[in-house]
């Protein structure tokens, strides 16, 4: 290669340098349509000018190398060389905008994910400017920002207004000066000069007429306005008092439960067992009570028995008073003068000797007491074995005494048991009294 | 040498960030121009593609110029990474595609690099692939839209696309092909002087073009039989095949001429009329241009007359 040939070359390798470096890729306000080449072969495209446009392309023969983004004009915007299994996100910006992907590629394929995410324009910036820095005022919701955006749209118009207003009067006194300048030197020799002056003057009355009233209407509107804004902040004052007054309200109710949640663990834990004791103990009093009441009860029965028992053996004791009886049956009975007449004037009825045969018999029934002593020397087997013998129930031991109750069998009379059992070589006496036990 | 070993060492490093990634990279940025060409002209040489000369060196630079393009964006999003390594694989990705180039000794006149550098721009460019159809066959943006039966929606991003074209476009393809001014104005008289000449040499490097760079998008985009581009347009579907395939391919652009030639009496037949600057905005300006004999003009009355007509 010659001279010239190394400077075509330096001077193309040079431009391609330039190239490079200021590539405008950054530089791209809107980036248009966007094409997206997989593997070098164009898939399809992003239109961003669409609300959040998205592409998604999925390969199911070839794995996924490469992924190019590159606007209408060619520029490369975005490059990414897919590893060969795995899954990658990746962001591209493409100037003030960006383009998220995601790409999961496997051997035989791949899907790659790409959206396009617009970057917010001035208004919605400075709209987040403001709601961010009214964000960090309590007590603000979406209507009050809504208000103080629209009082702040309203405030910079009505600035516009006032200083167009401004602006014309003084436009307008400029001219009226001038065409009072202007018209001072001619008005004197004509009389045509001076009517045009006076209306240019009238003119300009109503015209300074006009802008007295439009300030004062614009004053009127500011005062209206001023008035709504004192409110509005009366307004937000008061809601921000009543979520102060909700947040220390939070605040206790957290703070309590802090507490409580601060207790339970251990105090909680003490209370519940000492509960627990004091319920075991009460339980083991009512046992106990309950217990003695069974005791007491079992005592009463045993005292109840030995009553009915003596009251039978009195009775069983008082044969002479029984024999008696006739006589006194025979007498006018006060209390039983219709049995004594049935009995003396109609037949007997069939049922009558069964009414009166039953009543030894229940009493035959029941359990009998009596008290027992043995002969000196006599062991405990020997005794208890005669107890066993005669079906009988041990009871108090007083004095060599021994309280015994036996359930006699119908046909047999107590007098007839107690002989019996005093035929017994160990017996010693058999009595049914218990109170004077026999030798005492 | 002890500079270059520096150098190297560093660009072998560890980079963490995308800033410490943008910053070293434009440092070095010549350094990476140089390996990334070495690369190309390395391919080329084992390949058996490679001449001690010009051509063949702007050939190489272009395609190391590509490639550190697409590692500077693609590098970012490899962060952390050590960017000569990062280079290197791209660059052997790349070259181990089956005919990674589009290479033929006779692409590599002034007039073979034009046709190519636009071709190549068409293939990741629509603007660009939109002005093929003027740069190959002379029509403007309304019979672009016209012959491929574009709606109101396509019509307007065509026109769009041709502005851009004119405005940042053309220039930036031309330089990255690396067709100096000298070399264009070279063609201009050729194809003055010897026009039919030009024209079959430009038919017979259009075809060896496209036939490289229309494999670039497969199975997706296969020549179509007479009646299948009928069924495609009669029932109005497909625009990105139509517009993609027909700037790719002669044949089947002009058998849709044909076959729609009766909604196309004013538009010529597709033949090659060779355009190197793109379509200016007015027809009036255009012509006063070609008086002048300067700056983007088209020499010729006939273009004149075509681009006046249907330019507007």
């Amino acid at each position: 290669m010659d001279i010239q040939e190394d400077s075509q070359l330096s001077a193309y390798r040079e431009r391609l340098l330039e190239a490079l470096r200021h590539p405008s890729r950054q530089a791209r306000e809107d980036p248009g349509l966007l094409q997206v080449f997989v593997n070098h072969e164009c898939i399809g495209t992003l239109d961003c000018s669409h609300a959040d446009p998205t592409l998604v392309f999925a390969s199911h023969e070839r794995p996924i190398q490469t992924i190019e983004i590159r606007t209408e004009a060619g520029l490369l915007v975005g490059s990414f060389c897919a590893q060969d299994v795995g899954a990658k996100a990746v962001r591209f910006p493409v100037g003030r905008h960006a383009i998220e992907m995601s790409v999961h590629t496997r051997l035989d394929g791949g899907i790659i994910r790409m959206k396009y995410q617009a970057a917010k324009g001035w208004r919605h910036r400075l709209h987040s400017a403001v709601a961010s820095f009214m964000g960090g005022l309590p007590g603000l919701d979406q209507r009050e920002h809504a208000w103080t955006r629209a009082l702040a749209v309203t405030q910079v118009v009505l600035a516009l207004a006032v200083l167009f207003l401004v602006a014309d009067r003084v436009a307008d006194l400029a001219k009226s000066q001038a065409t009072v300048v202007q018209v001072s030197p001619i008005s004197i020799p004509s009389n045509t000069s001076q009517a045009i002056s006076s209306e240019a003057l009238a003119l300009q009355e109503q015209k300074l007429v006009r802008l007295m009233q439009a300030q004062e209407a614009a004053l009127k509107t500011l005062q209206t306005q001023q008035e709504e804004i004192v409110q509005v902040s009366r307004t937000v004052e008061a809601v921000a008092k009543a979520q102060q007054q909700l947040r220390s309200n939070l605040l206790t109710v957290q703070q309590r439960g802090a507490d409580s949640k601060g207790v339970t663990p251990s105090k909680l834990n003490n209370l519940l067992l000492a509960e627990l004791r004091n319920a075991a103990a009460e339980r083991k009093q009512m046992h106990q009570q309950i217990q003695e009441l069974t005791a007491g009860k079992e005592a009463l029965s045993s005292a109840l028995v030995a009553l009915e028992t003596r009251n039978r053996v009195l009775e069983q004791n008082r044969p002479p008073q029984q024999s008696a009886g006739p006589k006194l049956a025979s007498g006018p009975d006060p209390e039983k003068p219709a049995v004594a007449k049935a009995t003396e004037g109609a037949p007997p009825s069939p049922t009558a000797p069964a009414q009166v045969a039953e009543a030894p018999r229940a009493n035959l029934s029941q359990p009998f007491t009596f008290w027992v002593s043995f002969q000196d020397g006599t062991s405990e087997a020997s005794i208890e074995q005669l107890i066993q013998e005669i079906h009988g129930r041990k009871g108090q031991v007083s004095a060599g005494w021994y309280n015994v109750e036996v359930t006699l069998p119908q046909p047999q009379p107590p007098d007839g048991f107690m002989e019996s059992l005093r035929k017994a070589k160990i017996v010693k006496a058999v009595t049914t009294s218990r109170n004077i036990p026999p030798g005492q | 040498m002890g500079e270059r070993q520096l150098l190297s060492t560093r660009l072998s490093t560890l980079v963490s960030t995308v800033e410490e990634f943008d910053r070293l990279a434009a440092e070095v940025l010549p350094e990476l121009l140089d390996r990334a060409t070495g690369h190309a002209r390395r391919f080329l040489r084992e390949t058996g593609q490679w001449a001690d000369d010009i051509s063949h060196e702007k050939l190489a630079l272009r395609w190391g110029y590509e490639l550190l393009e697409r590692f500077l964006v693609s590098g970012r999003t490899e962060v952390p990474c050590r960017p000569f390594f990062l280079l290197d694989s791209i660059i052997a990705k790349y070259f181990s595609q089956p005919e990674p180039l589009c290479y033929h000794k006779d692409l590599l006149s002034p007039l073979g690099r034009f046709l190519e550098g636009m071709t190549s721009r068409a293939v990741v460019s629509r603007d660009a692939l939109m002005a093929l159809f003027y740069h190959l066959y002379g029509f403007s943006q309304g019979q672009v839209v016209r012959i491929l039966g574009l709606g109101t929606v396509e019509s307007q991003r065509v026109y769009k696309n041709f502005e851009r074209w004119r405005q940042t476009g053309w220039q930036r393809a031309v330089s990255e092909s690396g067709v100096s001014e000298m070399e264009l104005r070279q063609i201009e008289e050729d194809k003055h002087r010897q026009p039919e000449r030009l024209k079959a040499e430009a038919d017979r490097l259009i075809r060896l073009v496209q036939t490289h760079y229309r494999r670039s998008e497969p199975e997706h985009f296969p020549c179509l039989t007479h009646q299948k581009w009928a069924d495609l347009f009669e029932q109005d579907y497909d625009f990105d095949y139509r517009v993609w395939h027909l700037a790719m391919c002669r044949d089947c652009l002009v058998d849709v001429y044909e076959l729609r030639q009766d909604e196309l009496i004013d538009i010529q037949s597709p033949q090659i009329d060779l355009r190197l600057r793109p379509l200016q905005k007015g027809g009036i300006v255009s012509l006063f241009w070609t008086q002048q004999g300067g700056g983007n003009g088209h020499p010729g009355g006939q273009s004149a007359q075509r681009l006046s007509r249907t330019s507007a």
